[in-house]
């Protein structure tokens, strides 16, 4: 009798031979210790821990209790230092009343360390984001609302709470609203994360955003605006000196670069997305931009960014690279080895250094570790200080105290946030005379001096955060000598549009700027004008040679300007041109089934046409301008054969949208090609169009040796499908032969959904067969999710036998399934394996403690080569920064930095019980008793695309979803490590414990 | 502190006399009847100055009336705001809220209903006109199952000022106006009341704290318009009274209660895509429930006192 050993036994071995019953107590405890070495909070420690670039310092600037943890920060034009932060985090108790903080720090001796903390405000719950207004108030990010405090009566604490917006989504605390800041041009930016739904009422009509994006708001005319959307943890914002926007994401894309209509992954309902700029970089949270004379010039304009896992602050060097830029990993600024140290934001200071909030905590999110758990830190937070050695710091403006021209002079800085505050400043002073003072200093700038196009950009960039408009300066800049400042002027014109006069001929000129950045910026700004005018410029920058930025922001302002432009051509209004590729780009961008018609006379009228175009057909046209792909299919020896019949596929499994013309005769051509993927398209193609008289064909395709599987896949589908007449006794007789494995394997997948009793009975008869693992576990997935499958396959084994092997394989699998009848036919499979189930109610808490103690003496290099064994599969689907073969499950390349270790044991031995964010697979089950699992790649109101465990990606109708949930099972198989001598397992562990932890 | 606009409200109250009242009848209420606000914003704000809900506990003191406000920011008549993270989407179809909201319903099961929509819709202009009326219809048709007592409250002009450019406020307020007219015809149509919000605020400025919500006092406003017009008995005690500030307070602190356990943080894990992830969280909403009842309990101690 062989025994079917579950890992969990396996473990209560593993336990009895590491650790003596004696003391498990006390290995409880020190295990604990061990397992996240939670040191108690000492300062002189975890400075200590730092190991900095040379040439730089790094002091403490204030801890805890001149402060709470610290989320964001900003810097005042006093130089004083605003921190919103949280111990309420990550929820509120159960009728607590809010206390969250926002503490103003101040250094009043500028020795570098704050001597002064005070109390703003102390009523809010986890507020996302602080922005200090500059006259004693301050704006902030409070879960579901964005206030504004002020302290009227000058105590240094606020007495007025207004509410600015409300209706931001609350679904998940460390998404909700938050990082404020200002932009160049006075607007401001607030982050929203991946699980919000937000809902915002305005005076320009309600703003609706799902998902992660960043937002604009105009404080003075209360208009809030989305500026991107995407990224799962939005975590950062800021602009360089010529006015572009990064945005770092803290879900393991690093950063990228931003403008307005830009769309990053994750984004629900958007069918593309643009790549950051660092797509293989770990979490990363907070940005800044390096500025200014403290820092070594060297330094200027490179992005520090924090990878708050790994307990490290990371420099990026930027460079120009078409209309966008390409980022190179600098050696690393900062790392410390203390697991508490979590820089989560920085700020350039008013003397020129660069600060670092510290959340500190061993415990980083709140998805792997429970929201109670007492390892989470509630009260400690440190602000950090990083100076350059040797390089003398700089002294603050005093902007309150200066004149209009003075605070003009100061726009001339080259510190990014002395002309910002400048600017702000400005904003509070009497407009008429900054405007009059703004013309008199930019008609005195020296052209010649070398700074003179910025100076006139910020120029500019004063009189739009006056919110006033002067055409005149857009002029100057629009014709700068500079690209950088042509490229944000262009910015400007995004804002301004139709409000300028001659603003489509300013743009015009742009979008044929022989710079990449410039033409990407017109393109943009011409999203916002309503005409066909607007889109004809626009057209005008396409090329054949786009980067990605540029022919993203080309596809989005294409489609936001459709309601004017094609409109007018379906209207014959304006004509397109023959083998013009512009007009191909546009109408290919829509999406919009009203471009069917004219993609279909520009393919028609073309003398070299595009091919694409039929595989966009089927996604748009309907099903008289679908005869337009039967006709092409049914001509023999057509050229585009191949790819018309892929439309016609697309349309009919993706929408159910059928030719109604040629039908046969199409078949009649692709069933004559000699090519595999012709055959296996005329097969389903049959199926869908239920085209009985095609059986035949579909019944020897489906038996056909020596061809792509797809053929025999795709005939077996078609033969479910159609499902009448003798299908099921051919499928019963096939599997009866046996003429291979693959053939009877699809037979029963198609007899399943014909008739389920006979699927189930021809599964029970298949199983006595000697088969391999792969193929019972394909047998059973075919009837894991219907109704009393289980209890009728139990039945039907009855008095059979199977070979153990199969019986072992097929128990486990059926084990993990969590359905009805579970136990019966686990029992029912036992008995006819003849093998015996052994239950077991092993001290799992007690199997992770004494792992755990072991930790320790594991090799990490043998680790490794146990990680890349193909056995295990590890790398089938996870990457470690980057490097592997998929990206199925979540990337492992800083798992030992962000979890502790006992969350990797549970996940390697169940891998269901706590499943990463984003990596949750859904189970849909269709109309047609169609079964899927994966990750939803992609969704939107009439489809779904999910990625299955096996890397594919399968498309299906909403339409045809009868039952839809999210999987409690990982996709990642349980049991993979459960055949790993103990040592090995250690190994294992030790190497992945280890991964993205500082060295 | 209660602002300087008090003096403005006999102008207003004069005008809503004048204003001939279209209900039938006096709104009555039972013994432990639950009223449910549900609209947009305009409800969802509500709950933070308890005004209206104060307002109509006076008039009914020895009642022992319930209320929930479940009014939800950027909401229309099809529910799309309320769709949620469940059963597996990670962001439910905006179709899905209008189920989801008629589940809530059924299960909170009141005895009145005042809804309060439109301002969302109206930005659809002229052309979303027919759409929001055959909404409204078929909103009412569903609620119209679970209860038979609906009020209609009307949309309510933007104010100028606040930084918006006047003539956007002139052309969002004449459509504002049609939608309000919109809502009055369903009203009627179904032989609901309704509540004219519009023409009340259209005779003078000050109520909103951004041009399109109401200030504290705005809701003061707004709920003696309420009250006149559904015929209300007078409140047992001045609404600016010592007494009716303590109930009110007492509302609010109720309301913030229930808006935790109905719409927590981390709503994801409570009930949404992230429910597996947890444990402890999933229960802690659920432990609110007693702390409200607790609240209400108070709130009806403090109006058996009048």
């Amino acid at each position: 009798m062989i025994r079917i050993i579950n890992r969990k036994l396996i473990l209560v071995a593993l336990i009895c031979l590491l650790a003596p019953w004696s003391s498990a107590q006390n290995a409880t405890y020190r295990a604990f210790e061990d397992l996240n070495s939670i040191d108690p909070p000492n300062l002189e420690k975890e400075l200590a821990s730092f190991s900095l670039l040379d040439g730089f310092e790094i002091s403490l600037y204030a801890a805890t209790p001149m402060i709470e943890k610290p989320v964001q920060m900003n810097f005042d034009s006093d130089g004083r230092l605003w921190v919103c932060g949280s111990h309420i985090y990550p929820q509120l108790n159960v009728n607590e009343e809010p206390s969250d903080q926002i503490i103003v720090l101040e250094d009043t001796d500028n020795d570098g360390v704050a001597d002064k903390s005070s109390i703003f405000y102390d009523k809010l719950i986890i507020p996302g984001g602080v922005l200090p207004d500059n006259q004693g108030g301050a704006y902030v990010a409070n879960g579901d609302k964005l206030i504004h405090l002020s302290d009227t009566d000058g105590d240094g604490k606020a007495d007025e709470s207004e509410v600015l917006l409300s209706g931001f989504g609350t679904e998940d605390t460390h998404h909700t609203l938050h990082r404020l800041g200002w932009g160049p041009g006075g607007k401001m930016y607030l982050l929203q994360g991946y699980y919000i739904s937000s809902h915002v009422e305005t005076a320009y009509g309600p703003r609706h955003l799902n998902g992660g994006g960043l937002w604009t708001y105009d404080v003075d005319t209360r208009r809030l605006e989305i500026f991107t959307k995407g990224y799962i943890n939005p975590w950062g914002h800021a602009v360089s000196y010529w006015g572009q926007s990064f945005e770092s994401d803290g879900a393991g894309t690093g950063f990228g670069h931003s403008f307005p209509n830009a769309v990053f992954r994750a984004s629900p309902g958007e069918s593309q997305s643009l790549p950051a700029l660092t797509p293989k970089s770990p979490k990363a949270s907070g940005i800044e931009i390096i500025s200014g004379k403290h820092f070594p010039p060297s330094w200027t304009g490179d992005i520090i960014t924090n990878d708050f896992r790994a307990n490290i602050t990371d420099r990026y060097s930027l460079e120009k690279e078409g209309s966008s830029y390409k980022a190179k990993l600098e050696p690393t600024f900062l790392r410390s080895s203390h697991k508490s140290f979590r820089p989560v934001d920085l700020a350039m200071g008013p003397d020129g250094a660069l600060y670092i909030a510290d959340w500190y905590s061993p415990v980083i999110q709140h998805g792997e570790v429970d929201f109670r758990d007492e390892r989470r830190d509630h009260q400690h937070g440190r602000i950090w200080r990083i100076t350059a050695k040797g390089r003398p710091l700089l002294e603050k403006p005093d902007y309150k105290g200066s004149s209009i021209n003075e605070l003009l002079e100061l726009l001339k800085a080259e510190e990014n946030w002395v002309r910002l505050m400048a600017k702000q400043t400005l904003k509070i002073r009497d407009s008429e005379y900054v405007m009059v003072a703004i013309d008199q200093w930019v008609k005195a700038l020296d052209p010649q001096d070398s700074n003179y196009e910025h100076h006139c950009l910020e120029a500019l960039w004063t009189v739009q955060t006056l919110n006033l408009i002067d055409a005149a300066l857009l002029r100057l800049v629009m014709k700068s000598t500079n690209a950088g400042a042509r490229a944000a002027a262009a910015r400007v014109l995004y804002y301004w549009n139709e409000k300028v006069p001659g603003a489509l001929d300013l743009l015009q000129e742009a979008a044929q700027d022989d710079d990449a950045s410039v033409r990407r910026e017109a393109i943009t700004a011409l999203s916002q004008f309503s005409s066909t005018e607007a889109f004809d410029i626009a057209l005008l920058a396409y090329s054949d040679n786009m980067d990605a930025s540029y022919s993203f922001a080309l596809r989005q302002t294409c489609r936001m300007l459709s309601k004017y432009w094609l409109t007018s051509l379906l209207e014959n209004a304006i004509s397109t041109k023959t083998d013009d590729s512009a007009w191909l780009f546009a109408l290919m961008s829509t999406e919009d089934p009203r471009a069917a018609q004219p993609l279909i006379d520009l393919f028609k009228q073309s003398e070299k046409p595009d091919p694409e175009i039929l595989a966009v057909l089927g996604r748009l046209a309907n099903p008289e301008q679908l005869n337009f792909l039967t006709d092409m299919v049914s001509s023999p020896g057509n050229q585009h054969t191949n790819m018309a019949a892929t439309g016609l596929l697309t349309a009919a499994s993706e929408r159910s949208v059928f030719p109604d013309e040629n039908k046969t005769e199409a078949l009649q051509q692709l069933f004559r090609s000699t090519k595999d993927d012709d055959v296996a398209i005329a097969c389903a193609l049959t199926g869908h169009w239920k085209m009985e008289e095609f059986t035949d064909q579909l019944k020897l395709n489906l038996r056909r040796e020596h061809v792509s599987y797809s053929v025999n896949r795709s005939a077996a589908d078609a033969l479910a499908m159609i499902g009448t007449g003798d299908i099921g006794d051919f499928l019963r007789q096939t599997i009866d032969q046996d003429i291979s494995v693959n053939t009877t394997k699809l037979a029963v997948y198609a007899l399943v959904k014909i008739d389920l009793e006979q699927g189930i009975e021809a599964i029970a008869n298949t199983l006595t067969r000697e088969m391999d693992e792969e193929s019972i576990r394909y047998l059973i997935r075919q009837i894991i999710r219907r109704e009393g499958a289980f209890r009728a396959l139990s039945h039907d084994l009855e008095g059979k036998t199977i070979p153990p092997q199969t019986a072992m394989h097929a128990i486990r699998i059926v084990q993990v399934s969590d359905r009805e009848g579970v136990e019966v036919l686990m029992a029912a499979l036992a008995n006819a394996g003849n093998v015996a189930i052994e239950s077991n109610d092993s001290n799992y808490q007690q199997n992770t403690v004494a792992l755990l103690a072991k930790i320790k003496d594991g090799d990490a290099v043998n680790g490794k080569t146990v990680y890349l064994r193909p056995e295990l599969a590890c790398v089938s689907c996870h990457k470690i920064k980057g490097e592997g073969l998929t990206d199925i499950g979540p990337d492992l390349g800083s798992i030992g930095a962000s979890a502790p270790a006992d969350y990797i044991i549970e996940s390697l031995l169940e891998p269901s019980k706590k499943i990463k964010e984003g990596y949750k697979s859904s189970t849909i089950t269709t109309v047609d008793g169609d079964f899927y699992q994966g990750a939803v790649s992609f969704e939107d109101a009439n489809k779904i695309i999910i990625k299955t465990a096996a890397g594919s990606e399968v498309s299906i109708q909403k339409s045809k979803i009868k039952s839809r949930e999210t999987s409690k099972m990982s996709m990642m198989p349980s049991g993979l490590v459960e055949t790993l001598p103990e040592e090995e397992f250690i190994d294992l562990l030790k190497y992945l414990t280890e991964l993205g932890v500082s060295q | 502190m209660r602002s300087n606009h008090t003096a403005k409200l006999p102008l207003l109250l004069l005008v809503m006399l004048l204003n001939a009242c279209n209900s039938e009848e006096v709104l009555n209420f039972k013994q432990d009847e639950k009223v449910v606000f549900l609209g947009n914003a305009f409800f969802e704000n509500a709950f933070e100055n308890g005004e209206i809900e104060t307002r109509i506990s006076l008039s009914f003191p020895d009642k022992n009336i319930t209320f929930r406000n479940i009014g939800w920011s950027g909401d229309n008549v099809f529910a799309h705001a309320r769709t949620r993270a469940r059963g597996g989407g990670r962001f439910g179809d905006p179709d899905h809220g209008f189920g989801i909201l008629a589940q809530q319903i059924s299960e909170l099961n009141p005895d009145k209903i005042f809804i309060a929509y439109g301002f969302n819709e109206s930005f659809e202009d002229e052309a979303g006109l027919d759409a929001y009326s055959n909404g409204l219809n078929k909103l009412l048709e569903m609620l119209s199952q679970h209860c038979s007592e609906l009020v209609l409250i009307s949309t309510f002009p933007m104010e100028q000022g606040f930084g918006i450019p006047t003539a956007h406020i002139t052309n969002r307020n004449q459509m504002l106006e049609k939608y309000a007219v919109a809502t009055k015809e369903q009203a009627l149509k179904s032989g609901y009341r309704y509540v004219d919000l519009f023409t009340a605020f259209s005779q003078e400025n000050g109520y909103t704290r951004n041009g399109i919500h109401l200030s504290a006092d705005g809701y003061r406003v707004a709920a003696a318009v309420i009250a006149n017009d559904l015929e209300l008995p007078a409140p047992v005690v001045k609404i600016d009274s010592e007494k009716a500030n303590e109930i009110r307070n007492t509302i609010v602190k109720k309301n913030t209660l229930f808006f935790h356990r109905w719409r927590p943080r981390n709503d994801a894990f409570v009930y949404g895509e992230r429910k597996d992830e947890q444990r402890i969280a999933q229960e802690e909403p659920a432990q609110i429930e007693p702390f409200i009842s607790q609240q209400e309990a108070a709130i009806q101690s403090l109006l058996m006192e009048l």
